[in-house]
């Protein structure tokens, strides 16, 4: 999981402990979830995002697939055909 | 990007102060109890409460415990997960140095005190070298 938290924590100019404290993680853990080294729960997802007013997706979001699969399973005919 | 402070939190100074002040009282009553344990003459065989008394050191051994469980419960996830982790590490080394005590003697080696000290002591080892690995990153 990948995250925009060392980001927005610049823009509000908040060091790590500003943000931990308002957080009421230690400051390890918000290095940890700033490198990525560790994806926090949905609760505290949560609490990130309320505290940014963002949503949860606008912060958080999956790292890229490292391996796409190059022959993709054609869709099935008709299947995704718009309705007439 | 604003400079990247390695003091601690207000939420850190919290959990240190509140975990000193449920584990002192704990360490000190363990402290007296032994002193007062190792000082007295015990003898089970002679009258059966002296292994009662030979118990007491425990009482605040579980008081410990009891400190180190709140502190898991009042630290935050990863802290907890982290404590747990070298907890169950502590564990696993404890049983595999008793299982490894316990295969000895039958082998005739060593004693069975000994082989008591030695699981004690590299549990709590193994434990503070997990929890001081897994908290110092």
């Amino acid at each position: 999981m990948r995250n925009r938290l060392r980001e927005l924590r610049a823009i509000e100019r908040w060091s790590q402990a500003d943000l931990a404290d308002r957080l009421d993680v230690s400051r390890q853990t918000m290095n940890a979830l700033e490198t990525g080294r560790y994806d926090p729960s949905l609760p505290l997802a949560f609490k990130i995002a309320r505290l940014f007013q963002l949503g949860i997706d606008e912060i958080f979001f999956p790292d890229p697939d490292p391996d796409p699969d190059p022959d993709p399973e054609p869709e099935p005919v008709g299947g995704s055909e718009p309705v007439s | 990007m604003p400079a990247t402070t390695t003091q601690k939190t207000a939420f850190e100074r919290k959990l240190d102060r509140e975990a000193f002040r449920d584990a002192l009282p704990a360490v000190v009553a363990l402290i007296v109890a032994h002193a007062v344990i190792s000082q007295v003459t015990l003898d089970a065989d002679k009258h059966w409460w002296h292994g009662t008394i030979a118990l007491i050191p425990t009482l605040p051994l579980i008081w410990l415990g009891w400190a180190q469980w709140r502190s898991i419960q009042r630290a935050d996830e990863l802290q907890r997960m982290s404590q747990l982790q070298a907890l169950a590490i502590g564990f696993a080394v404890s049983m595999i140095v008793a299982s490894a005590g316990g295969l000895l003697l039958v082998a005739s080696v060593g004693t069975g005190p000994m082989y008591l000290q030695l699981t004690f002591v590299t549990g709590i080892l193994a434990w503070a070298a997990a929890l001081f690995v897994k908290l110092s990153r």
